[in-house]
């Protein structure tokens, strides 16, 4: 059996022969939308990537300092090509509980490093997702209000 | 090269009144800004499109372990942009205790004339009762239910619309901020303004300041004379910004002390609809675990809440676990219990003059976490919350008021809650021996004649409350103590 540990360290192996590799970043935007169907998955609820949340996503992470865009670029790599040493396959062909187990093991983890990962990974996500009318109005979020007039003014 | 007799470094709080003052006082001012000029207008209620405006780093400025969150501000107004407008005034009982332990002898009565000056510059008022949102209103009943000391805040808004987007940036310029208040006075009164120029170092000669390298967002460097510099940065670059300069620091003291008042979210979730991102975010405090100089209360209680992206980025677990939350946005409140850190990280800085936090909870500082925590799941519960969630590894269901006691015993780690600070204090504090801290009591920094600090960076520890009216009001004080030794004023 495979232990979590042994999945993630093969998986940072399987990353860092990635980084010999590289990423286009339509690749890397499919390795996000992935992962945005998983972490905000519910029934009923639109799919993160029928928005565009990969690409929004990624556009935020732009924004990023050049570390935390490289660091982000080294764990999509670990992320997509890890798997292939389980499974055969990279993380977005994987089956959906293949994905979540993936994802289980970051957030269980004992180890700091994979629950960072999972928390950068959520809230960079989280960007590209919850920033999209159609899912303000499946959770029942207003929206901006520009336009209202102030207190002080009086009706 | 173009030169200039004082260079005010950051237009937050602590910059901004300085350039005021001293530009006031007729001397020659050149306000520096990294981030952008941004009007009303420009404040478009868009988390992805205001946090990488407004906040260092795009908000993803870490400690070195990654493992807390550190908001810092940028744009012209600093942090005074996107915080949440609570004015508190430093308990007497620390300001004293700073005052016997920093030799900082006068301060106290010196703060309190120019905490006189901000409140009325800011227009500080009282949140009224038809402000107070429905988060806020329910905070309120739980503390009254459980017999707990709470207070209505105080805060700097006028013309306030109640849109809740406070942390964007206000569209409505309802702040009373830096912006507003302090740099337009600034200007009127002859100071300069430049945006986007991030300073990479202070240079000096013979142990006196004589400008600052800057850089250009396109990277371009560029020198700028001074015969005086203030620092105004904020906690965590002002110190970075000495370190990578080289500055004399015999004692050194530069760097230390660094407070984080970090904090975690307690969300709770309510039968009937709560809307709590609507209205004013903050205008109710639950101090009962909050004592300025007893460290067995360290604890300050405030409801909190974010826009979508920002709560479900805060929230731990994944799939339908995290979305069950989500999906019930419009019924969910939280508060952040904030702890008073007696524990204390340093600051160590890049080649270009970059922070780099250190910092760890010290053990005292988890214990009276997770008390809070605790006492933010039972104030929740007796307001009516069917179930409070708090951030662990998983999302951990409260529904019990036993229950709530049993946080208590949480072994707070690294993660486990997530941690984020929005009020760093410290780095470069004041202090009448030099052996205590890098400043002296008016705001001189040891390190270089003509170097002065003028923000947070000069407390000597947490504060436990807001740092925003202390930084006006010491940006005041430095920038006369400046405009005195230029001979100005």
């Amino acid at each position: 059996m495979w232990s979590r540990r042994r999945f993630l360290s093969l998986g940072v192996a399987g990353g860092g022969a990635a980084l010999l590799l590289g990423l286009a970043p339509a690749r890397e935007v499919q390795i996000l939308d992935a992962l945005a169907d998983r972490l905000f998955f519910a029934p009923g609820m639109p799919k993160p990537s029928t928005l565009g949340a990969g690409a929004r996503a990624w556009a935020f992470a732009m924004e990023l300092p050049a570390f935390d865009r490289a660091q982000l670029r080294g764990l999509l790599r670990a992320i997509d090509w890890g798997p292939c040493l389980r499974w055969g396959a990279r993380f977005p062909n994987l089956g959906e509980a293949e994905q979540d187990a993936i994802l289980t093991a970051l957030c269980e983890a004992e180890a700091l490093t994979p629950r960072l990962a999972l928390q950068a990974l959520r809230q960079l996500l989280a960007m590209g997702t919850f920033t999209h009318p159609t899912v303000w109005a499946a959770i029942g979020y207003d929206g901006p209000t520009i336009g209202l007039q102030a207190w002080e003014e009086g009706p | 090269m173009t030169r200039h007799q004082v260079v005010v470094i950051g237009s937050g709080a602590g910059g901004g009144t300085a350039a005021r003052t001293l530009a006031e006082a007729g001397l020659d001012v050149l306000l520096l800004e990294m981030g952008a000029a941004l009007g009303p207008e420009q404040m478009r209620q868009r988390e992805e499109q205001m946090i990488p405006q407004l906040f260092q780093d795009a908000g993803a400025r870490r400690t070195v372990d990654q493992t807390i969150t550190v908001l810092q501000g940028q744009g012209l107004g600093g942090s005074t942009l996107h915080n949440l407008n609570l004015v508190k005034r430093i308990p007497p009982a620390l300001l004293e205790q700073w005052e016997r332990s920093q030799s900082l002898a006068g301060l106290s009565a010196s703060l309190t004339e120019d905490y006189d000056w901000a409140e009325r510059e800011l227009k500080v008022s009282r949140i009224e009762d038809h402000q107070v949102n429905r988060a806020n209103q329910l905070f309120s009943q739980g503390c009254s239910a459980l017999g707990l000391r709470q207070a209505r805040l105080l805060h700097n808004r006028v013309g306030c619309v109640g849109s809740g987007f406070c942390e964007l940036g206000c569209a409505y310029n309802a702040k009373m901020n830096s912006a507003r208040v302090m740099i337009p006075a600034a200007v009127a009164a002859g100071a300069k303004v430049e945006t986007g120029l991030r300073v990479t170092q202070i240079t000096s000669r013979f142990g006196r300041v004589n400008g600052v390298r800057v850089q250009s967002a396109d990277g371009r460097p560029r020198q700028i004379g001074a015969d005086a510099v203030v620092l105004a940065a904020s906690a965590t670059s002002s110190a970075a910004l000495v370190l990578a300069s080289g500055l004399d620091d015999p004692h050194r003291r530069s760097g230390r002390g660094l407070h984080l008042h970090p904090g975690t979210t307690v969300a709770a979730l309510f039968d009937t609809p709560v809307k709590a991102w609507s209205g004013i975010p903050q205008s109710i405090e639950c101090t009962e675990l909050l004592d300025a100089v007893d460290p067995n209360k360290r604890v300050w209680i405030v409801p909190a809440f974010a826009h979508p992206a920002g709560a479900a980025g805060l929230m731990s677990g994944f799939g339908p676990e995290l979305m069950g939350l989500m999906r019930q946005y419009r019924h969910l409140a939280a508060a952040a219990p904030m702890l008073h850190d007696y524990g204390a990280g340093h600051i160590t800085a890049t080649s270009d003059g970059r922070p780099r936090i250190h910092y760890r909870l010290d053990p005292g500082d988890s214990r009276a976490l997770a008390q809070g925590m605790a006492m933010t799941a039972r104030i929740w519960l007796a307001a009516g919350a069917q179930r409070v969630i708090l951030p662990g590894i998983r999302p951990i269901f409260v529904s019990s008021l036993a229950e709530a006691a049993r946080v208590e015993a949480w072994d707070v780690q690294p993660l486990d809650p997530p941690l984020v600070a929005v009020h760093p204090q410290g780095g470069l504090a004041m202090a009448g021996d030099p052996r205590r801290g890098p400043v002296d009591p008016e705001g001189r920094h040891r390190g270089a004649r003509g170097l002065y600090v003028a923000d947070g960076s000069l407390f000597p520890s947490s504060t436990g409350v807001p740092p925003q009216l202390t930084i006006y009001a010491l940006g005041r004080r430095v920038g006369r103590t400046v405009a005195r030794d230029l001979g100005a004023g």
